[in-house]
């Protein structure tokens, strides 16, 4: 009985200690922009992935949704040739905003947000 | 709250109480015939009853419901020789006894000094060179996480803490290449990190190991080159079990300052021919908080799992296979500019021993082994990865062997044998310009094949005689080192900066010996002396690194191929004694002359320009004509009756350079001119360090609470070419007490830094961007509870 029980602490400590997961959603999200840009970003398995997609208005967006893990690059650089353009972009993590940026009449005409998925959260 | 958790604490030790039993018991110790140290991991068994237990990590046995008679008992461990002893149970009785065990004849190192710092015991033998031997009883009755900070407890051993793992060793003075730290007598294993993030010791669980032995100068020859001295870690490994079955040892602790956990389980298994372990580790611990209620970034996570199966073929031969893997995750290290992303690390050892093969041939001992390691750091957990996140992948292999014979001859023993080493090294960081478009990518070259090669051949001789005993020992080694040209390349994919047209490559052929002769002038006291040159090869960093600031300083640092091979001329004196009325003390002084010493100086900014943000310049790596290293250890351990013990020990080194070139800087940082100095301190020398430590034993030493303190004095001598700063005293007090409530459960608790100290060792490194130095934990409330069945 004794042992039984010694037996079942042990079970119970190995599985206490397996590991959690470090998964998370990433939207990239484009909007505001007037005219057509090059969107660059890393995606899923941090590929890097460039579309040019024409907005026709202020509501139009786009977006990409995929699964990351804690540490992964997040990139997201959207360009426009337009001198009077603009163009927002945002970085979501699980749903809230962790990196957006906005350009306006930029002489550099680009903007990017970028960083990293945060550990420890 | 504090209450209620103490509480707790003392009704779950209360609880198990119940689960006591009554009955003749076989009970008793095992303990080394000589040291008289506790030995764990003995299988004891009573072959006629088929009944059967393990001593624990305090050598205490229990062989429970034993009926009346006479019964022979024996006690078996495949590193001593195998016991056996009639014992009389008498109806109404308990038996105990005392199991004293004397080594193989194969032991694998020359049983000399020992000072152990656990359990206070200084053990006088007759020797000439000191070895520290870190026990079991003090290596799994600590909080402490990592293997490098367990060497810190150890006379005149220091560690340089670059975050919260990792703790990387230095023995009176000698440090990285200089020192030669294996796994089990003779694996090597390479880390991947140019800055030393994962030093040998960083590869291997605290809770893998079964001792570590130091052994300190350039002396012990057969286990490989070294100048500064012999790390051994040798793990845990399966003994042969006498009634076939399956024993379980499982821990699990908690530390209320890293709020953190560690797991171990140890599966024993088999019969006497064939027996295994099998072993699980996982460690999950925050970040620490010191003594000002600072947080210090130094979390990390740590698996491990392993495989030992050994199997005896004949009487005198047993084969053993090991494989191990430990992975590291997100281990943080505030003093670098990356942290550990991921490490895993897989090691392989197939190992031959045979013993009394005949009267002449002694023993045969060979080893193969294979050990990778995949290393995975960045920049991702900083402030400036915002602008470039920076990712190095490096895999770093080695694999080699080990091959020795021992002989009987002219009343000694004679220990022939060759080694081998090949590490190779290759990777590049890889740099990510997340803020501009397009995400431009610079890669820079780090090691680019990148390969030493080893041969050594070894003769050690030894004998003991009634009043003195004799050693001495030569190797030879061939060395070849090589790399292909190291490239860095810009953001456009052009080479910036060429670190070797073609391969560059370095051959030496170094000879060492040492020879130690021990006197023993009474009964009580005995004297020995040490003499020994060894020469040790430039190791990868020095050859080959390219433009990285691996030093102390804030340079960038540049591998230089032509460097020479340091020598070490060093002699030692040690004085031991041993009286039953007076305790146990032993004296240690030595001298160290080291010839070609490996330093740095700056390059002019002509000839190469950093490509490290913020650094000074460029320094390589040079020969300067020498360095002298000395100092002390000593240690006294007294006993007063059976109960308490009472032990201190102390240590000091100070070393010099012949040459060392300062730096004078302006108001904007930069270096206006230059100034060459004579005997300047050796950087990263840890102060004059004691402890003292006060043992109770309570109920058959069963119920141990102990109380130590430990002294760093201020260090004052200090490298003003390496711009090293003072670092000022401080002392610490810890406390713990540990509960064998029986074979089955033991436990542990403890507060150290009991006072909430804030305070650094002098080898800490600074935070990175910030001239503070890494505090050391404040206080630490930690519980262990361990299991055996």
């Amino acid at each position: 009985m004794k042992t039984r029980f010694i037996y079942c602490i042990i079970v119970l400590l190995a599985f206490a200690s397996c590991e959690k997961s470090a998964k998370h959603t990433v939207k990239y999200l484009v909007s505001e922009a007037k005219s057509e840009i090059t969107i660059t970003y890393k995606g899923e398995n941090e590929e890097l992935s460039t579309e040019n997609i024409a907005f026709h208005s202020a509501q139009d967006t786009w977006n990409v949704t995929f699964v990351a893990e804690e540490g992964d690059i997040v990139y997201l650089s959207a360009i426009y040739a337009d001198t009077l353009g603009s163009v927002k972009s945002k970085i979501l993590i699980d749903g809230k905003v962790y990196k957006e940026g906005f350009s306006k009449y930029d002489p550099q005409k680009y903007i990017t947000v970028s960083g990293s998925i945060p550990f420890y959260q | 709250m504090k209450r209620y958790f103490l509480f707790f604490v003392w009704f779950l030790c209360y609880s198990t109480s119940l689960y006591s039993q009554e009955g003749r018991n076989i009970s008793g110790t095992v303990i080394h015939a000589v040291s008289e140290e506790p030995i764990s991991n003995v299988d004891i068994y009573i072959p006629d009853l088929n009944k059967g237990t393990v001593s624990d990590s305090i050598g205490q046995f229990i062989i429970s419901d034993v009926p009346a008679g006479t019964w022979k008992v024996i006690a078996n461990h495949i590193s001593y020789r195998r016991y056996s002893v009639k014992v009389n149970v008498y109806p109404h009785a308990s038996a105990e006894l005392t199991i004293s065990l004397i080594n193989d004849t194969t032991y694998s190192l020359p049983p000399l000094i020992v000072t152990d710092t656990s359990s206070g015991d200084i053990i006088t033998r007759k020797a000439p060179y000191v070895i520290t031997s870190i026990q079991p009883a003090f290596i799994h009755s600590t909080s402490i996480p990592d293997i490098g900070q367990l060497l810190r407890f150890s006379a005149n051993v220091g560690g340089i803490r670059k975050g919260g793992s990792g703790i990387d060793p230095v023995v009176r003075g000698f440090r990285s290449g200089q020192l030669n730290v294996q796994l089990n007598s003779g694996q090597r294993i390479e880390g991947g990190c140019p800055n030393r993030m994962d030093p040998t010791a960083a590869h291997i669980e605290k809770e893998e190991i079964n001792s570590i032995e130091v052994i300190k100068g350039p002396y012990a020859l057969r286990f490989g080159p070294s100048i500064g001295g012999i790390i051994n870690i040798k793990t845990k490994m399966p003994q042969p079990i006498e009634i076939p079955g399956i024993h379980i040892a499982a821990s699990r602790s908690f530390d209320a300052n890293r709020i953190g956990n560690a797991e171990n389980i140890d599966v024993y298994g088999g019969d006497r021919k064939t027996y295994f372990l099998l072993t699980g580790i996982h460690k999950d611990y925050g970040n620490y908080t010191d003594g000002n209620g600072n947080e210090v970034k130094s979390a990390y996570t740590k698996y491990a799992y392993k495989g030992v199966v050994t199997r005896k073929i004949g009487e005198n031969h047993r084969l053993s296979i090991t494989y191990c893997e430990n992975k590291g995750r997100n281990v943080l290290y505030p003093a670098l500019p990356m942290d550990e992303r991921s490490d895993n690390t897989a090691l392989f050892s197939l190992d031959y021993k045979a013993e009394n093969i005949s009267d002449l041939f002694t023993g045969i001992e060979g080893k193969i082994y294979h050990s990778s390691v995949d290393h995975v750091m960045d920049n991702k957990y900083r402030s400036f990865s915002d602008t470039v996140a920076a990712i190095s992948s490096i895999m770093a292999e080695s694999m080699g062997y080990r091959f020795q014979l021992s002989m009987s001859l002219g009343g000694g023993t004679i220990i022939g044998g060759t080694d081998h080493e090949r590490t190779t090294k290759d990777g590049a960081r890889i740099k990510n310009m997340i803020l501009q478009p397009n995400l431009p990518v610079k890669t820079e070259q780090i090691w680019n094949d990148a390969l030493i090669t080893n041969y050594g051949l070894f003769l050690e001789y030894f004998r003991s005689e009634a009043l003195w005993d004799f050693i001495f020992a030569v190797r030879s080694d061939v060395n070849h080192a090589e790399s292909e040209a190291i490239l860095m390349k810009g953001m456009n994919g052009s080479p910036i900066y060429e670190y070797g047209k073609d391969s560059i490559f370095s051959d030496f052929v170094p000879a060492s010996f040492s020879a130690g002769y021990t006197r023993k002038i009474s009964e009580a006291f005995s004297v020995s002396f040490s003499a020994g040159r060894a020469s040790r090869c430039p190791d990868m960093t020095e050859r080959f690194i390219a433009l990285l600031p691996v030093g102390y300083d804030n340079f960038d640092y540049l591998g230089n191929p032509s460097l020479k091979p340091e020598t070490n001329n060093q002699a030692d004196i040690t004085l031991r004694f041993k009286h039953p009325s007076f305790g146990k003390l032993y004296l240690n002084g030595f001298y160290a002359y080291v010839q070609n010493y490996i330093s740095a100086i700056r390059l002019p900014p002509s000839s190469v320009m950093p490509l490290t943000t913020g650094v000074l310049g460029v320094k390589q790596f040079t020969n300067i004509p020498s360095a002298q290293l000395s100092g002390f250890e000593a240690g006294y351990e007294y006993s007063v009756g059976k109960r308490i013990v009472v032990m201190t020990e102390a240590g000091f080194t100070y070393g010099t350079q012949s040459e060392a070139v300062v730096y004078m800087k302006n108001q904007s940082n930069q270096i206006i001119s230059e100034k060459t100095i004579s005997n300047d301190a050796i950087p990263e020398i840890p102060p004059f360090e004691g402890t003292f430590t006060f043992k109770y034993y309570f109920l058959k030493k069963k119920f141990v609470p102990l109380i130590s303190f430990r002294y760093a004095a201020a260090q004052e001598n200090i490298s003003a070419a390496y711009e090293e700063k003072t670092t000022p005293a401080f002392w610490t007090a810890d406390f713990r007490m540990f509960w064998n409530y029986n074979t089955h459960l033991q436990f542990l608790a403890g507060v150290s830094n009991i006072l909430d100290k804030a305070y650094y060792e002098h080898l800490n490194r600074r935070t990175i961007g910030s001239s503070a130095k890494i505090f050391e934990p404040g206080r630490v409330v930690y519980i262990k509870i361990s299991i055996n069945i």
